[in-house]
């Protein structure tokens, strides 16, 4: 039976999921009237508002948006008491009508606590344009309260609404007569409990709706009762409550299975489907197999702008800056000693400036990575990647560090530490060192333009795809010979397209750029002055000198690749940075009259082709520079771990060097 | 049942899906499918793959200066507890 009732204060609340609107139907309903302080005790905002009407007051409270009312966040806390220990005389459920069946959820629970409520139903512009008709009096048919359509923004429908509030504050309150019917088997959960609290128990809340909360995990329930109820019957609710432990997905799926059946009783959708370019886009990108193609064709892409646009630009300040810089140099120290020079010019500006010249080409395979992480590209790769690196034996969650690696191995290893199973974990520690990362690409970079002009990109590529493939193997066999782990399945949510924001590109670029500088400018300058020390003394004699004697110890290992002792010292010290492979060969190689074509030349004369590839495949796969090594350290706590990652890389990367070398001189590259 | 069906989708692939798949699969729209996650995320059948960073923050992370959080995907994992559900 429906009564009548006059109340002359009316208390509303707005509830409603965030980004529905909900302050904007608040302002609508209460223009300048409105007070802004602090829920009582907590740093949340409440905004309360009066609207006068014939006589009447109607204050309205503006509860922080939630989703549902069980207490997962402060904000959610505070609305759901205010509703269920308040009881407001109507209750306002904003709901985005462009996002209909999400919003359902709260709508339900609403009508499960049975506060009077009228829902409103915001933003039909925005449905309407999405191509989704809402129809009003089918969903108020099945929610049995007043729905009112509204463009809040537009002070649309704010009148139906008052009217709507009022009616509905008139009336005598009734139990809901919408909403889902709970499980015969809830139902018989709640009845147990209900037996077993007392009687007269004196609950801040509706008893039965208590009840059902707890059976969902609520734990400001759970705390309430556990303070009033007697030990030995908290023990029996939570022996309850343990053995149910899955009531919780009942109760929530009966919720989203009556929102979904409302959803299709009250919305049309266009027929017919619209694919958006996005959606155009990822059927390729996200292809299992596509994916991967895609994948690869934009490495080679960043690779031919590295080599046509990066490169030029390299040799350019090369010749012109630091060839220059060392001459000029060298004549204004004309009376200086001739160590102190050789230190300036050859140590200083050889080594460490020589390096900063790869700059244009960095930044440039830094610039498109930023494109790509802005754009929303690397997110698909990683997916696809994801799918592969399962084949190869890795976990879901080893994709995300291990794309960091593309910059820097550093946070790659660091990364692996949201990988949960120790055994994944390992792993990824493990192989993350393999990634080409960005200092590798240099190395490459100058190699492959010295020694294969037009086909630099090719070769480039291809042994990008061969380090790859390497990683590939190597996670393959940790993973099933070392730690075996077991199989897990995950969801990943793929960020929509967007245009990138130039300021943060930018910004991500000059970052990354920054801390090259300052790595040049620091550990590599230091290991270069060292590098020239060790070349210089005892006698000036870079044969005789101690860097001579290490390499001649060396050079027998290095034979087998076609490597002299020189490349065997630059190897040696790219345990510093990779970068410091170019470093250490400026100074022993020298500078001198257009530095980049006099570094480039001397390499060509001391090796053949066959043997730089084999160069490019020894540093893409050697273990790992000092800052990984100490990062493995701290990642697996271990030195074993830490020995292992240096011994298995130490070991691949000869391998697989001498392997190409003979292969290549197989090709006729050996000469 | 509509949150169970969806844990039966994720543990039938051995490996990764998406969101938006999972969606379309539930014929629910995406931003719905990413609420129906965080239920289960909530009954312990899911758990994030962020877990471990989150209470840490980047201000303490000695990756801070290194990391670019390039790919900033949300990752959930099948848990234990929702393995056992289905069997």
């Amino acid at each position: 039976m429906t009564g009548k009732r006059r109340p002359k204060i009316v208390t509303v609340a707005l509830a409603g999921a965030p980004n529905t609107g909900k302050s904007t139907v608040f302002n609508a309903l209460t223009g300048l009237r409105q007070h802004v302080g602090n829920w009582p005790g907590k740093t949340v905002e409440k905004k309360t508002g009066i609207y006068r009407r014939d006589g009447r007051v109607f204050s309205f409270v503006d509860l922080p948006g939630s989703y549902s009312l069980t207490a997962n966040s402060l904000e959610e806390e505070i609305a759901r008491d205010f509703l269920a220990r308040e009881r407001p005389d109507v209750v306002i459920a904003i709901i985005d009508a462009s996002s209909l069946e999400r919003n359902l959820y709260l709508v339900c629970e609403l009508l499960q606590l049975g506060v009077p409520m009228v829902a409103a139903l915001n933003m039909m512009d925005v449905a309407r344009s999405s191509g989704l008709e809402v129809d009003v009096a089918a969903l108020q048919a099945a929610l049995g309260v007043p729905v009112v359509p509204m463009v809040a923004r537009d002070g649309q429908g704010i009148s139906p609404l008052l009217e709507a509030i009022e009616a509905v504050a008139d009336e005598e309150r009734r139990p809901p007569t919408a909403g889902p019917r709970l499980a015969d088997e809830i139902e018989a959960l709640v009845a147990k409990l209900d037996v077993l609290l007392p009687a007269e128990l004196d609950l801040p809340y509706p008893r039965r709706w208590a009840l059902v909360k707890l059976l969902e995990g609520d734990r400001s329930i759970r705390r309430s009762l556990k303070a009033i109820l007697a030990p030995d019957v908290w023990e029996n609710v939570k022996s309850i409550l343990h053995r149910h432990d899955q009531a919780v997905l009942e109760i929530a799926s009966s919720r989203y299975d009556w929102a979904a059946d409302t959803y299709r009783r009250a919305v049309s959708r266009p027929t017919g489907e619209r694919i958006s370019p996005g959606e155009r886009a990822d059927r390729l990108l996200t292809h299992p197999l596509g994916g991967l193609f895609a994948f690869a064709a934009m490495v080679f892409g960043i690779y031919w702008l590295m080599f046509n646009v990066g490169a030029p630009l390299q040799r350019w300040l090369s010749d012109n800056m630091v060839a220059r810089s060392a001459s000029a140099l060298e004549d204004a120290l004309g009376g200086w000693p001739d160590w102190s020079t050789s230190l300036l010019t050859h140590g200083l500006i050889g080594g460490a400036g020589l390096v900063l010249t790869f700059i244009p080409i960095l930044a440039i395979l830094f610039l498109a990575l930023a494109i790509l992480e802005d754009v929303g590209y690397m997110a698909r790769a990683a997916f696809v990647m994801d799918r592969f690196m399962h084949l190869i034996g890795l976990r879901g969650q080893s994709f995300l560090p291990l794309f960091l690696g593309w910059g820097c191995n550093v946070p790659a290893i660091m990364g692996s530490r949201i990988v949960e199973s120790r055994a994944a974990r390992l792993t990824t520690v493990l192989v993350a060192p393999l990634v080409p990362c960005a200092a590798r690409m240099v190395v490459i970079a100058l190699f492959t333009a010295a020694f294969f002009g037009g086909a630099a990109i090719l070769v480039s590529w291809s042994m990008v795809m061969m380090n790859l493939a390497v990683l590939a193997l190597a996670a393959l066999l940790i993973s099933r010979f070392i730690f075996r782990g077991q199989e897990s399945s995950f969801v990943m949510e793929i960020p929509r397209y967007h245009v990138p924001n130039i300021r943060t590109v930018l910004l991500a670029t000059g970052e990354r750029v920054r801390r090259f500088v300052v790595l040049a400018g620091t550990v590599i300058l230091a290991m270069s002055l060292i590098v020239w020390a060790f070349s210089t003394f005892p006698s000036n004699d870079i044969e005789d000198s101690i860097l001579g004697h290490i390499g001649r110890g060396l050079a027998p290992i290095g034979g087998l690749m076609g490597l002299d002792w020189r490349m065997m010292v630059a190897l040696l010290t790219s345990f510093v940075a990779k970068e410091q492979t170019i470093a250490t060969l400026g100074v022993i190689l020298g500078t001198g009259e257009g530095a980049n074509g006099a570094l480039k030349t001397n390499l060509t004369s001391i090796m053949a082709p066959a043997a730089a590839v084999s160069f490019i495949a020894l540093q893409m796969l050697f273990i790992p520079c000092v800052s990984s090594l100490a990062a493995i350290r701290q990642e697996t706590r271990s030195w074993r771990w830490t020995g292992f990652a240096v011994g298995y890389m130490l070991a691949i990367s000869f391998v697989v060097a001498i392997v190409i070398y003979q292969a290549a001189r197989l090709f006729g590259l050996g000469a | 049942m509509m949150l169970k069906r969806l844990l039966t989708l994720i543990a039938a692939n051995d490996g990764t899906s998406s969101l938006d798949w999972l969606a379309r699969e539930m014929d629910v729209p995406p931003a719905l499918a990413e609420q129906l996650m965080s239920e289960l995320v909530r009954g312990g059948y899911l758990r994030t793959a962020y877990a471990e960073c989150e209470p840490v923050g980047c201000g303490a992370c000695p990756a801070r200066m290194i990391c670019q959080q390039p790919t900033g995907v949300g990752l959930w994992e099948l848990t234990n507890k929702g393995r056992r559900l289905l069997t």
